[in-house]
This record gives C-alpha cells, sequence and structure tokens, in this order.
C-alpha cells in the first residue's frame, strides 16, 4: 500500500467518526431488542441499514475484516427479521460491537492489526447454524406488557440535526470558546490605552499650567522690547520672531490638547464596547460549552444492562431531568463517578430476584437518577435504587473490625455520619469482594472526583426500601477566589477557601521553640513553614518580610509564610496541560487579571506533604517542654541581662530567644541608635550586636559604648553575616569582646560564648 | 527557498482543508472506493517535508506532519517541582501548553544559553508540547535516500528519539515517540 499516509491519516479520522455514529446505532438497537422483543423487526431493520453501511465505509479505510463480518452479520439478521434472536445470537453480536469498537479506536495507531478471526470464525459457525434451523420456526413470544420506558430509550438522539441547527464537532467549539477567552486581554490592553492616555493628559495639562503662568512674563520681554528704542535692530526681529512662536505655538498646543481630549473619548467609547461585547461573548461562550445530561442516557442504560446481565438481576433505569444543562467537561468527569454509583447500587443494593419476591417487591429493579438545578448555578443528581438499603449496623461493625475509628467515637455518630465513612477507603460491607465493586476503592474515587468539581456527595439510605447518593456539583466550570501571592520570584493563586486568615509576622509573636519557629497567634503556637519550601523554590524571604497564611485544620492549623499577597480575584482553574498529568502540590494554572498564567496551589497537597509532616512530627513544635529548662538554672541567671541589637526580626527573635531559653533576661533594639539609648537607659551584663544596620551600626555602636557611655567595659558579642579578615580586624579594633558569623550560627556555640563572657 | 516550500506547505493545507470538508459532508463516503484507489498510483516523491531546527548547535529535523507552527515564546511560567525537561507552561490562545527543552531529554550541553524564543508547537493527535529552540531554520524537503540510521555517534541522545540521520549530520526525530505522553509523562 503506497497512499499518501497524510490522506489515510484524514480518511481513518473521517472513518472513526462515522463508524463511532454506527456502533452507537448498534448498540442502541441491540439494547432495546433486549428490553423489549417487540420491537425487534423494527430494530433488526435498523442493524442491517447499520451493519451496511459500516460494511462500506470499513471497505474504504482497508479494514477487510470488518468488512467481512459485517457482511455475515447481515445474512445472519436478514434471517431474523420476523424471528426471535436467540441469546446467543445476541451475545456474538454485542462481542462483535465491542470488537469493532477496539478495531475503530485502534485504527491508525502503530502496529495496528485487525484482531478479529475469532470473531469471524464465530460469525461464520453462527451463518451456517442457521441455515440448518428454520429461521421461521419461533415466533416471538408475546409476553408481558411494553415497557413504558422503552420509548424513552429509543428517542431520538440529541445530536440529531433539525432543520435549523448544524453539527460541529466539540473541539471545534472548545477552540472557539477558548479563542473567545483570548479576547480578555484586548480588553484589558484597551484599559491600559485609556490609563496611558490620561498620563499623556495629566502630563501636558501640568505643562499647560506651567506655561499659564510663565506666559505673561514672556509676553512682557517681548512686548515692551517691541515698544522700546530700535537701535537694537537685529534683538528686536528676533524677539518679534519668537513672539509670532509663542502666539503659534499656543493654538498648536491647545489644538493638540482638543485631538487628544477626542482621542479619549473615543477610546473611552470603544473600551466599553470592546468590554460589554467580550463579557457578552465570555457568557455566551460559556452557554455553548453547556450540554443536557441525557447525552448520557444511552451509554447508562447500557451499563445498567451490561451490570444487570452480569449479576443475573433484572435492573431498569429511570433517568429524570435530563434536559439539565451541565459544562460538558464536567459532565465528563461526572461519568466516572456515576457509573461507579450504577454498579455499587446494582452490585450491593439491588437484590436478587428470590430475594426480591421474599419481600413482595417487583422482579425488575430500578435505578433512579435524578436531576434538579438547586439554584447558585450547582445542580443536584440523585442516585437511587430500589433495593435493600444499608445495614447501618454491618457498616458499624465492619468499620471496627477494620479499626477505621475507635468504639467510644462510633457509639456518638449519627446514622450519618456512619454512613460517610462508607467513602472511607478500604471500606466495603459486601461479605465477598465482587469482580464490579466492593473493592472498597470506588467510593473514595466517587468522592475524590466530586470533589475535584468542587462538589459533594452523601450518602441516605432506607433499610429494605432504598439507597440513594446525592451528588451537588456546580453546572459550570469551576471558577474559584484566590488570592494572589508570591513565593520566591513568581506569583502563585492560593485558594481563598484554603485559608482562614493572613496576618503579617510581628516581631512579639515569632518564637523560637527547639529549633523551629513558631507563631503565636490568638494565643496558640502555630508552626511557621515557608511555602517556598514545601514548592522547593528558591526565596530569599525572611521572616520579618513575611505574610503568614493560617492554613489547616482547626485542630491542626499552620502558618503558611509568602513573600506578598497582593490581592484576590476569581480565577477560572484550568488542569496542566499534558504531559503534566499530576504535579505535586500544584492543582492547575489560571491566566490573572494582568494577562500572565499563574499555578494555583493544591493546598490538600501542601497540608499532606512530605516536607511539612516531616517538620512537624520530626521534633513536635507546639511542645512546650524546651521552656522548662531546669529552673534553677534560670534563677541563677535571671538577674543577667542581654541586649540583643540586630535590624532584622528574624535574627533578633532567635536571638532573643535563644537567649531567653538559657535562662537570660533580653531586651532588643532594631538598631544601633536604639540600641545605645537602651543600653544607657539600663544595665546590661552583655551586648549582642549586629554589624549592618541603619543610622548606627554595631562597630560605630561599639565605639559609642566603649568611648560615650558609663559603663564602658560591658562584654560586647558582634555577630554578622561579614566573615571578611577585614571586619573582623575592625571589630577587634573597637573593641568587641567576641566575633560570631551568621553563616556558622550553632545555638550551643552562642551560649557557650555568652558563659565565658559574662 | 522558504517562500517555494511556504507555498508548497499553504497548498497542501488548502488540499487538506478541501478533503477535510468534503469528507465531512459525505461526498467521499459515497465515492470512497474511487477517491482512495486512484491516489494509490502516482509515484509519491520518496522524501518528506521538515521543520528544521538548532539546539546546541546541533542541528534536528522533525518531520511537518507533527508540527502546527512556530511561536513567538513571551512568558513561560515555571511549574515547580517538575523535572529539569520542562521548562514550564505557556498559553496558546488559550490552549494551556507545555514547554519542552530537548537539551535535557536529548542530554546535549546543558549549560548553553538559548538562543531565540522561538518554539515549535509539536502535536501528535491531542498531544501538543512547545519545543524550545535556539533557532528555527524552516522548512527543507528531505529525500528518504538521505536519511541513514543512527550511529554510534549519537550515543547520548537517547536512541528512541532518533529516527535517523541525513549526511549533512541533521539528527530526524523521531516524532512518534517523542510526541507519547509516555516519555515525558510527570505524575507525581
Amino acid at each position: 500500500m503506497s497512499m499518501d499516509p497524510e490522506f489515510i491519516a484524514v480518511l481513518q479520522t473521517a472513518f472513526k467518526e462515522e463508524a463511532n455514529e454506527h456502533l452507537q446505532n448498534i448498540s442502541v438497537n441491540l439494547l432495546s431488542i433486549d428490553k423489549d422483543p417487540e420491537s425487534t423487526a423494527e430494530s433488526v431493520e435498523k442493524l442491517l441499514r447499520v451493519f451496511h453501511s459500516l460494511k462500506g465505509s470499513s471497505r474504504a479505510v482497508n479494514l477487510v475484516k470488518v468488512e467481512k463480518c459485517c457482511q455475515i452479520i447481515e445474512s445472519i439478521l436478514i434471517k431474523h427479521k420476523q424471528s426471535r434472536i436467540s441469546d446467543t445470537t445476541m451475545a456474538i453480536l454485542n462481542t462483535a460491537r465491542i470488537m469493532f469498537q477496539r478495531t475503530v479506536d485502534e485504527l491508525g495507531q502503530e502496529g495496528f492489526k485487525e484482531d478479529l478471526d475469532d470473531l469471524l470464525n464465530a460469525l461464520k459457525e453462527l451463518e451456517g447454524e442457521n441455515t440448518v434451523t428454520t429461521p421461521f420456526t419461533t415466533e416471538a413470544p408475546r409476553n408481558e406488557a411494553p415497557e413504558e420506558d422503552s420509548a424513552e430509550m429509543r428517542a431520538p438522539r440529541a445530536r440529531t440535526s433539525g432543520a435549523g441547527s448544524i453539527r460541529l464537532p466539540v473541539e471545534q467549539l472548545e477552540n472557539y470558546v477558548k479563542l473567545s477567552e483570548e479576547l480578555v486581554y484586548a480588553k484589558l490592553a484597551s484599559e491600559q490605552r485609556i490609563s496611558e492616555l490620561s498620563e499623556i493628559q495629566s502630563v501636558l495639562n501640568q505643562w499647560s499650567r506651567r506655561w499659564q503662568r510663565l506666559r505673561p512674563e514672556v509676553e512682557n520681554i517681548t512686548q515692551s522690547d517691541i515698544g522700546g528704542n530700535g537701535s537694537n535692530g537685529g534683538n528686536s526681529r528676533r524677539l518679534t520672531d519668537l513672539r509670532e512662536f509663542v502666539d503659534m505655538h499656543d493654538s498648536f498646543v491647545a489644538k493638540m490638547l482638543e485631538t487628544l481630549n477626542s482621542i479619549e473619548k473615543s477610546v473611552v467609547a470603544d473600551e466599553r464596547t470592546i468590554h460589554n461585547l467580550v463579557d457578552s461573548l465570555l457568557d455566551r461562550g460559556r452557554e455553548l460549552t453547556l450540554v443536557p445530561f441525557e447525552i448520557m442516557n444511552n451509554l447508562l442504560s447500557r451499563i445498567v444492562w451490561d451490570i444487570g446481565k452480569q449479576q443475573n438481576k433484572q435492573v431498569e433505569l429511570d433517568i429524570q431531568g435530563a434536559d439539565v444543562q451541565i459544562d460538558r467537561n464536567i459532565l465528563d468527569e461526572l461519568k466516572d463517578p456515576i457509573i461507579h454509583l450504577i454498579r455499587n447500587c446494582i452490585d450491593h443494593g439491588i437484590e436478587t430476584a428470590e430475594e426480591r419476591a421474599a419481600c413482595g417487591k417487583s422482579a425488575t429493579a430500578t435505578v433512579f437518577i435524578s436531576l434538579e438545578p438547586v439554584g447558585s448555578g450547582k445542580v443536584k443528581i440523585e442516585v437511587r435504587d430500589d433495593g435493600r438499603g444499608i445495614d447501618v449496623g454491618k457498616v458499624k461493625k465492619s468499620a471496627l473490625e477494620k479499626r477505621l475509628i475507635r468504639k467510644e467515637l462510633l457509639d456518638n455518630f449519627s446514622e450519618e455520619q456512619i454512613l460517610s465513612l462508607l467513602f472511607r477507603s478500604s471500606f466495603s460491607t459486601r461479605d465477598e469482594v465482587s469482580a464490579i465493586s466492593g473493592r472498597g476503592l470506588g467510593l473514595t474515587i466517587v468522592k475524590e472526583n466530586v470533589e475535584r468539581l468542587n462538589g459533594t456527595v452523601t450518602i441516605s439510605s432506607v433499610p429494605g426500601q432504598e439507597t440513594k447518593f446525592t451528588i451537588m456539583v456546580p453546572v459550570r466550570r469551576a471558577t474559584m477566589v484566590g488570592i494572589t501571592a508570591r513565593i520566591g520570584n513568581q506569583t502563585m493563586v492560593v485558594p481563598t477557601i484554603a485559608i482562614n486568615s493572613a496576618v503579617r509576622l510581628q516581631d512579639q509573636d515569632v518564637r523560637m521553640l527547639q529549633g523551629k519557629w513558631t507563631l503565636n497567634y490568638n494565643d496558640r503556637l502555630l508552626p511557621i513553614i515557608r511555602l517556598a519550601d514545601i514548592l522547593q523554590i528558591e526565596s530569599k524571604l525572611s521572616l520579618e518580610e513575611s505574610i503568614a497564611l493560617i492554613v489547616g485544620t482547626s485542630d491542626y492549623p499552620i502558618a503558611l509564610t509568602v513573600e506578598e499577597v497582593s490581592g484576590e480575584q476569581e480565577v477560572a482553574v484550568k488542569n496542566l496541560p499534558a504531559p503534566l498529568t499530576r504535579v505535586r502540590n500544584i492543582a492547575g494554572a489560571t491566566q490573572l487579571k494582568t494577562g500572565d498564567l499563574a499555578v494555583v496551589i493544591n493546598m490538600k497537597d501542601v497540608l499532606t506533604s512530605p516536607y511539612l509532616v516531616g517538620t512537624l512530627t520530626g521534633e513536635s513544635p507546639l511542645d512546650s517542654r524546651p521552656l522548662s529548662r531546669t529552673t534553677s538554672d534560670r534563677e541563677e541567671r535571671s538577674k543577667k541581662r542581654i541586649l540583643v541589637v540586630e535590624d532584622s526580626i528574624t535574627a533578633r527573635v532567635l536571638l532573643k530567644n535563644i537567649l531567653e531559653s538559657a535562662g537570660y533576661e533580653v531586651m532588643v533594639a532594631a538598631d544601633g541608635s536604639d540600641g545605645f539609648d537602651k543600653y544607657r537607659q539600663t544595665e546590661f551584663d552583655l551586648v549582642v550586636t549586629d554589624v549592618e544596620m541603619p543610622r548606627v551600626n554595631g562597630f560605630e555602636l561599639t565605639t559609642k559604648i566603649r568611648h560615650e557611655s558609663e559603663r564602658p567595659d560591658v562584654p560586647i558579642i558582634v555577630v554578622t553575616s561579614l566573615a571578611s579578615l577585614e571586619d573582623r580586624k575592625r571589630g577587634v579594633e573597637v573593641g568587641a569582646n567576641a566575633y560570631f558569623v551568621k553563616s556558622n550560627f550553632e545555638k550551643s556555640n552562642l551560649l557557650d560564648m555568652v558563659e565565658r563572657l559574662i | 527557498m522558504t517562500d517555494e516550500h511556504g507555498k508548497e506547505t499553504v497548498q497542501q493545507e488548502i488540499l487538506k482543508r478541501k478533503l477535510d470538508e468534503y469528507l465531512r459532508r459525505g461526498i467521499l463516503r459515497r465515492r470512497a472506493v474511487q477517491l482512495a484507489r486512484p491516489l494509490e498510483k502516482p509515484a509519491i516523491p520518496p522524501g518528506k517535508q521538515y521543520v528544521l531546527f538548532e539546539i546546541a548547535k546541533q542541528r534536528f529535523a522533525f518531520d511537518i506532519r507533527y508540527t502546527d507552527e512556530v511561536f513567538q515564546l513571551k512568558s513561560i511560567l515555571p511549574v515547580p517541582e517538575t523535572p529539569p525537561y520542562i521548562v514550564g507552561i505557556i498559553s496558546l490562545r488559550g490552549a494551556l501548553t507545555t514547554v519542552i527543552d530537548l537539551r535535557h531529554l536529548f542530554n546535549l550541553q546543558e549549560n548553553s544559553v538559548l538562543g531565540s524564543d522561538k518554539a515549535i508547537i509539536a502535536k501528535r493527535g491531542d498531544f501538543q508540547i512547545a519545543l524550545i529552540t535556539d533557532d528555527v531554520l524552516g522548512l527543507e524537503f528531505i529525500a528518504d535516500d538521505d536519511i541513514q540510521p543512527a550511529s554510534i555517534i549519537l550515543s547520548n541522545i537517547p536512541r528512541q528519539y532518533v529516527a535517523g540521520i541525513t549526511s549533512d549530520a541533521t539528527i530526524i526525530i523521531n516524532g512518534e515517540s517523542l510526541l507519547s505522553i509516555d516519555a515525558l509523562e510527570v505524575n507525581q
């Protein structure tokens, strides 16, 4: 085959689209034969047409075996136009559908092979069998009243095009919406142009006012000289030129200002137009991505049918409110959770036919799905079965056996709370694990998926009557409110919902406990963790520059520090693009008002990150032990008073804490000048000072103490980041007793030095 | 050179669109056989169009079948805790796209500074990435005959990414293996 590969690719894409449609049709018709044998003739007629079309298009893309299979199926079906189709035949037709689907999906992939020999053989055999038996002998048994639902199942599909509508691929629509979202920048840009224009205007106005003040002066000069003697003819001519220019210049500038004004007016008007147009375009674009829930009807019916078959249970599906519109992407994400809940209902909830008969229930069980918009952009989706319900006692017993919860706690649980345990991972009340559900992970995943959509899922049950799952999700793509925070040199979005409050770190509230920073917040000591450390971003953030976001549960709050918080805004969070399937601590990305992209923090990940957990559990910062050092030590040292002079809060608090925890009384000063004042007012046994400080630096302070104070002999320790020999020399020259370099700052080392000097 | 080939791609593009439209309208469904068979016969030139670009002083060629466009990068948003070959993400007219640095993937000199802000948007099916380059050199037709299997010289570039090398030492990238989620996926 030497067809142009590009052409083949185009052909295959078209084929896939068409074939998927055929397969969907096949699925629907097989289903209605199974549900309603009455309709067999009609369905077979449809199936014949579909298989025929599939045969034709398969040939075009060289799927010889699919073509052959379709041909045999056609000949089998023709014989069944008037007769009932046997279960074996139905099973093979269903297998054929599944195999075809796989073939269609895999077409075009590397190493693709039409793996249909088994199917072909089975079909050939079936065809042979059927020629032996008389096809018209078995008349369809006319049993059971026609089922009301079957009409709904065969209802025309949503995509059928009416007179005033067209069909177009979803990607095209989504691309269009995405493109219109890009217009937001045009909108922002035009806002920017307005502010630039007004800036020019104000500059010009300033200039103009100044010129108006000077103008009479200039006029005076030019006038007076003209009226003066003519002896200075050359000069006078130049002044006349100047006066003319000034006049011309005035009208010129006035015209400029006028033009500028009118430009500004039209730009403002344009901006308003663009603003309104873009906003309504965006709104309508978002509407376009809404689809009715009913596009899932066929799929869900199929699932119910399949699982019912496997479990040997007769199950009906009843969908109410399928016309409710939901964003495509959300519906997509809901598909798996809903399918799982259906599986769960059939597997766990619905009894066997015998059991149902014993309870006086109808043999056919029903899974109900109902949708109802509940306002504020949310929809309530209920998945309910009329089965045996959930045995709360059994859940309790299982929870205790699996040690999910302590008995004392469980005894106080409401029924609802007990049922919610079912969403915990590794939970299944089913005695045996079935192939479908009951592996204990399913409901956890349902919950996770729904929560990812900012939704909730709850469970309730009436024993002996029903089990009901209630999902609440937003109808539209989630927009979220987040604060923009600077971490390192990046701006990131932290979901506001995850933040209890934000506080600027204050000197007196920050404390070092057992080598860990803590924040005194509302009389509780919270561990301080830098978000930059968790994200492994370089940040030169020091505590005094930072803002703490109070996050975590109320039982265990944490102060997460960032460098800056610059406001709150509504953002639409997008998933990270492939191949970034999942990135730790990052929930997605979004476009900020400025047009820049920013990543959105996944607070759940952050709060469970190994770094944070390690830091917190390595040594519990909430432990109060470090404060209760041996009391004798403290008393003995309580008389010793130390002055800490340091401009950085971080270092100041650090030093203060180290010295206080060793039992010294500590006073702090923010720079050398402040330090010298304090030194003169109070008697100190030792001074610890930084070198680089505003106003009076550490060397100057040392000099002052040595030469200008009443107690010049106090021991002075100079602490600094400067480690050069020159600095060391300078320190000694001005009279420091010891020199300490911040980079090799160790608690014991400093305390040793202090003890030696006092 | 670029002009002529540019024209050619435009023509190809037009042809492709037309075909696409025909397919959608079902014309080809009816005439699939007639349309498909004749196209088998004409001799197709033994070669393909490639986008040529340079990274770390090495010339690479990438099948245009997998390239969408050349994109001028403005700013790239870094994503914390991703492997070094992930530069970050950009918004390509609203579609978030991951920017890949092939130097890390191909073990080229990593200390070299990127010479341009041009990225090639590479696409296969739904999977789309931006390949950051030092320079995009243009389109070029490379005959199949000119491509030799990758030799030992390329030992530091993982073999699966190389489809071959031309006589003037342009490395032909294996688009299929590069543009697969498996090769690049970050799933923590």
